[in-house]
């Protein structure tokens, strides 16, 4: 059982405090990603558990057992890294083998968990050759061979495709999912693209600042985010947020909408009339007339376009309320005009509520 | 916008285009001549070299230097006078252990001390590093009065293993420069992966990072042989007798006691005794040309 837990624990580098006190509880299998803007602490919390930086204040412990002072090559685990880090002397075959031959292991095992590796990774035509002669994707290949054959109780992947481009990183995607599915060990996963995040993850942990903002399946993260930082870093295009006040009838009121929002009863902690709330819509629930499902419980108003971008697809359009600017997606774009005045239905039923000053959700029952 | 008709590409004058291109490429005769000029400058006395070699002593006094010789078999009878006036045997013998002796060790030596300068977090770094870095910064000739006089107490002046001492010191600075500043590119994502992997710190200067130095590693020791090979100064100093000193210095003794000796021996001697580096400097070409890519992994 290889639960990974991370218990108080903090980097500091000299006076600047990287970690700064994180807990985090990683059950035996599941596939956890950190995510969070650069400069976070992601890679240093990643590099304490693989015992590559020492632990300032804190404990790590791998399947129940205190690792702290334990060297990386005893802890069980491997790591695959963002510049791939392949020996660049030595064949594929001997980077795969390289750590079992030192580490003694014998020569039919070494041969069995390479070939099993070489397998489930189809390095098969690559075996003799050197890393310069491979691939980005194939060299991202062998650096994932290369922590398999180690056979590790915890995968550690500091974003592994951010050098590739965007078609192999979907296709290495599927892969990295595909393995965690055979091989079926702890994965904890470094990245600042929230798709991987969200298409690998049973469990997201969005970090800001050396601290846990929030944890939580992809699906709560998403839908319930326990902070305006959280419900901005999660989801693209991002968040839109308007200021709001709260009336005497218990709706809201943002400035440059005629009709106040009606709450939905019993959802939020609402707080007193004539106190202002940050309000949060997800790009989907502000519906351009006739391009989505109207919603249910819409407040209609007409805007002005600002911008355009078609993707194809979709168009993204950046509108206004008052004066604060949102971005929404038309589905089944036409062509629109920059100053074009356009018609929104906005989703009532769907917005978030923050508390201004702290940030955080009103939602009732969200944990921080 | 209007899809537009194919340019036809036929109706361009190809054979006038590759003129054009050639032209704004031309050389100017002036050039031309100026670096004929400097060529030959440089190639002359290698002229007179190769011609002499070839001339018996007689036939060299009673020509022209630069005249051609009049056959090649006198270069035999060079050889011999030469091999034997010198003993080159001994001095060739004695210079080959210096130079790979002196020179692998103190590139390995300044591999380690590198590995360290560059991979390493420790107090005082930039101290050392200048200390060693300050062994390339004085001419060489400054050591000789106290390394003579040192030597001498410690009784290993005219000793095989105080030259091999000397050389290999000497040799030390200049690599510990040039490879702390190659290793500082290697990436560190690949030490921590060969830590993971299980490697203890020497196994990851041993099997990983010397692996991926050969390259300037080759063309350091190559250089370093090369001095040690070329080095009159301090094998003169601190080596007296024949079964010591260097091809350097067993040359010497075409000057003063034996000055009688022919032009045409000195020079055919001089041309044996450089021949090795040359000999060397190809055999290793391929090695640092090749260049191992340190980028790629
Ligand atoms: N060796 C070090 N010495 C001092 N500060 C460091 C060191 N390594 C990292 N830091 C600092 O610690 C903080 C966290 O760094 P970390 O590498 O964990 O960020 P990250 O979340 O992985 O960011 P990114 O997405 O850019 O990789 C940063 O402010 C960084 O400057
Ligand atoms: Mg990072």
């Amino acid at each position: 059982m290889a639960r990974v837990t991370l218990t108080n624990l903090v980097k500091a580098y000299g006076a600047h405090v990287a970690v700064k006190g994180i807990n985090l509880d990683i059950a035996d299998k599941s596939f956890v990603a950190l995510v969070g803007p650069s400069g976070c602490g992601k890679s240093t919390t990643l590099r304490m558990i693989a015992g590559l930086e020492t632990v300032s204040w804190g404990e790590i412990s791998i399947a129940g057992k205190v690792v702290n002072e334990v060297s990386s090559r005893s802890r069980g685990v491997a790591m695959v890294f963002q510049s791939y880090a392949l020996y660049p002397h030595m064949s594929v075959r001997s980077n795969l083998s390289f750590g079992l031959r030192i580490a003694g292991v014998a020569k039919t095992e070494v041969d069995r968990r390479v070939a099993v590796a070489t397998e489930i990774l189809e390095l098969g035509p690559y075996m003799e050759r050197r890393p310069s002669q491979l691939s980005g994707g194939q060299r991202q290949r062998v650096a994932m061979g290369r922590a398999i054959v180690r056979e590790p109780q915890v995968f550690l992947f500091d974003e592994p495709l951010s050098n590739l481009d965007a078609k192999l990183r979907h296709q290495m995607r599927v892969e990295i999912k595909k393995l965690h599915r055979r091989l079926q060990n702890t994965v904890i996963y470094v990245t600042h693209d929230q798709v991987e995040a969200m298409t690998l993850a049973d469990q997201i942990v969005i970090m800001r600042d050396g601290l846990i903002e929030q944890a939580g399946t992809p699906a709560e993260v998403f839908q319930h985010p326990a902070n305006k930082f959280v419900a901005g870093f999660i989801g693209a295009p991002q968040m839109n947020f308007f200021a709001g006040t709260v009336t005497e009838a218990g709706q809201i009121r943002l400035r440059g909408l005629e009709r106040a929002l009606d709450v939905v009863p019993g959802r939020f902690d609402m707080p007193r009339a004539g106190a202002p709330v940050t309000v949060g819509l997800r790009p989907e629930h502000i519906v351009p007339q006739d391009h989505g499902l109207t919603p249910k419980n819409p407040i209609r108003f007409e805007a002005e376009v600002l911008l355009s971008e078609a993707l194809g697809n979709e168009t993204l359009i950046t509108s206004s309320i008052g004066a604060e600017e949102f971005v929404t997606r038309m589905l089944d774009p036409r062509d629109v005009a920059d100053g074009e005045r356009m018609s929104f239905a906005l989703d009532t039923d769907r917005i978030h509520l923050f508390d201004p000053e702290t940030e955080r959700s009103l939602r009732k029952g969200s944990d921080n | 916008m209007t899809v537009q008709v194919p340019f036809d590409l036929s109706q361009l004058d190809f054979a006038a285009i590759a003129q054009k291109e050639r032209a704004r490429n031309r050389t100017s005769p002036w050039i031309v001549v100026l670096s004929v000029l400097l060529a030959l400058l440089w190639v002359a006395p290698f002229y007179y070299l190769m011609v002499s070699i070839f001339k018996s002593p007689e036939e060299y006094a009673g020509s022209s230097p630069f005249a051609l010789p009049e056959g090649i078999t006198p270069v035999w009878a060079n050889i011999v006078d030469a091999w034997t006036t010198a003993n080159m045997a001994q001095g060739f013998a004695n210079s080959a252990l210096y130079g790979v002796v002196g020179a692998s060790v103190a590139v390995f030596i300044a591999a380690l001390a590198a590995h360290g300068l560059a991979r390493f977090q420790f107090n005082g770094k930039t101290f050392w590093f200048m200390l060693i870095f300050a062994g390339t910064v004085f001419p060489f000739q400054m050591y000789l009065i106290p390394l003579f006089f040192t030597y001498q107490q410690m009784g290993i002046i005219n000793t095989k293993f105080g030259m091999i001492l000397f050389y290999t010191a000497v040799c030390i600075p200049f690599p510990v420069l040039v490879l702390r500043n190659y290793m500082s590119q290697i990436s560190t994502e690949m030490d921590e992966a060969a830590r993971m992997d299980g490697c203890s710190e020497f196994r990851l200067f041993l099997n990983i990072v010397l692996p991926n130095c050969w390259s300037p590693m080759a063309a350091l020791f190559l250089l370093q042989f090369t001095w040690i090979w070329n080095d009159l100064l301090f094998s003169t100093v601190l080596s007296q007798s024949t079964d010591v000193r260097s091809i350097m210095s067993a040359l010497q003794v075409f000057q003063g006691g034996y000055a009688s000796t022919s032009p045409v021996v000195v020079l055919t001697a001089s041309l044996i005794a450089s021949l090795p580096t040359v000999v060397l400097f190809l055999a290793l070409r391929k090695t640092f040309l090749r260049g191992i890519s340190i980028s790629a992994g």
